[in-house]
């Protein structure tokens, strides 16, 4: 069977086109605003680190849970992004807890994970996250926009 | 940050790497585990997790790289690794689909209604690009009325895409592949012609049999697996349909016919 990779439109104008629309969500801002992020795989924390530089917003990161429900009782974030298989207890768990806690249980959580079946999809959205997205199939600046957009709908 | 062609082409070459560990790998996985159906598809969805975080880390990485990047060079690069890095998460939701697909009950659980018409339109969409650059002419036929089945939607998906996709593959360029929805009383047929490189008789009975490749397809495309048409034909057999071939012989192009019940 064929695997061939599929091509993309690369004629200048678009690629012009797509600088534009790079720089445009990259300038995205979160000044002011507070996030804890819960991310066990250093190389791709230290990727958002960077881009949420960028946001202006107080980036807090954690690579396991127990720290992670500590800062987010204490700090109450604007937002919490959640990582699933995380070493000790899991992202479900922490989502547990943060809604349980009537401290906390009003912070947005999004859940990002390379898990995406619809059990896991249901079972994060059943426990109260604001929003499910799979890691290898968004590019960081996707993920900024959509913390926007869950901290745009909870202000209303 | 300041990136040479030289550690541009690496990257590429990693990327290479990565896609044939991963045929070598999913290819293992598939044999190892086909004695037992239920601790194979876990073992899938595990292997699909392991590989989809490598595959994030590249995919952050080029994006990265590729902000603010005002090199067109560069930026043609990054985008042809991005789709290649996309094409492997694809193939890793294609097998998680799968996956989840195993059995007749969870295909039943999955059933819903949707166009026929309107999902072959975006299928046809998605790889038009690719049909494009290779210039091989790509048509579809499809009836004004909606067509609409119940049916696993990522499945029948899937069947069409890689009907699509073979046919692109042994269709050399200039060359035209065509497809025809057609709906008899009781059925839809979903019909993929090319004017490609043909299947001898003697091999259209094994087409669809796992990793089979004609000694032609392996000489036009090198890395093919030879386990989609197996796949699709598993897929519509679970839907209660079929998956079957024609061909008038080498150097006569093919035809595959997909044939779902429509209540």
């Amino acid at each position: 069977m064929a695997q061939d990779p599929k091509s993309k439109e690369t004629a200048s104008s678009l690629q012009s086109l797509e600088g534009e629309i790079n720089q445009a969500s990259s300038a995205i801002s979160l000044d002011g605003k507070k996030i804890v992020w819960v991310e066990d795989d250093n190389f791709l924390a230290n990727i958002i680190t960077r881009k949420f530089s960028a946001t202006k917003c107080k980036l807090l990161h954690f690579s396991e849970g127990t720290e992670a429900l500590k800062a987010i009782s204490t700090e109450l974030p604007d937002a919490v992004v959640l990582d699933i298989l995380l070493p000790g207890m899991d992202g479900f768990e922490i989502l547990s807890k943060i809604k349980e806690d009537p401290k906390t249980k009003n912070i947005p959580v999004i859940m990002l994970s390379n898990l995406g079946q619809p059990s896991d999809i249901k079972k994060g959205k059943s426990l109260g996250a604001d929003h499910f997205m799979v890691k290898a199939t968004v590019a960081p600046d996707e993920i900024v926009g959509q913390i926007k957009d869950v901290l745009d709908k909870n202000k209303k | 940050m300041n990136f040479s062609l030289e550690t541009i082409s690496n990257n590429a070459s990693f990327v290479i790497a990565l896609v044939a560990l991963l045929a070598v790998v999913g290819v293992a996985v598939f044999y190892k585990l086909r004695s037992n159906d239920l601790r194979r598809y876990e073992f899938i969805s595990i292997i699909v997790h392991k590989f989809r975080n490598p595959l994030t880390q590249i995919k952050w990485s080029i994006n990265e790289l590729r902000s603010g990047e005002t090199n067109q060079e560069k930026i043609q690069i990054f985008n042809e690794l991005e789709n290649s890095s996309d094409k492997l998460v694809e193939m890793t939701s294609a097998l998680m689909g799968l996956s989840s697909m195993s059995g007749s009950s969870g295909l039943t659980k999955r059933f819903e209604e949707f166009s026929l018409g309107g999902l072959i339109k975006e299928v046809t969409q998605s790889l038009n690009s690719l049909f494009s650059k290779k210039q091989i002419d790509l048509s579809i036929s499809i009836p004004n009325e909606d067509i609409t089945i119940k049916a696993n939607k990522e499945g029948i998906k899937f069947i069409i895409q890689t009907m699509l996709e073979n046919a692109l593959a042994y269709t050399l360029p200039g060359g035209r592949v065509e497809l025809t929805l057609e709906h008899p009383v009781g059925k839809v047929v979903v019909l993929v012609s090319d004017n490609g490189i043909g299947i001898e008789t003697k091999d259209l009975r094994n087409i669809f049999t796992r990793s089979f490749r004609t000694k032609a397809a392996k000489e036009i495309d090198t890395n093919g697996f030879g386990i989609g048409l197996y796949l699709a034909r598993s897929v519509a057999r679970h839907h209660e349909g079929d998956m079957t071939v024609s061909s008038e012989g080498s150097g006569k192009g093919a035809t595959f016919k997909l044939v779902l019940p429509k209540p």
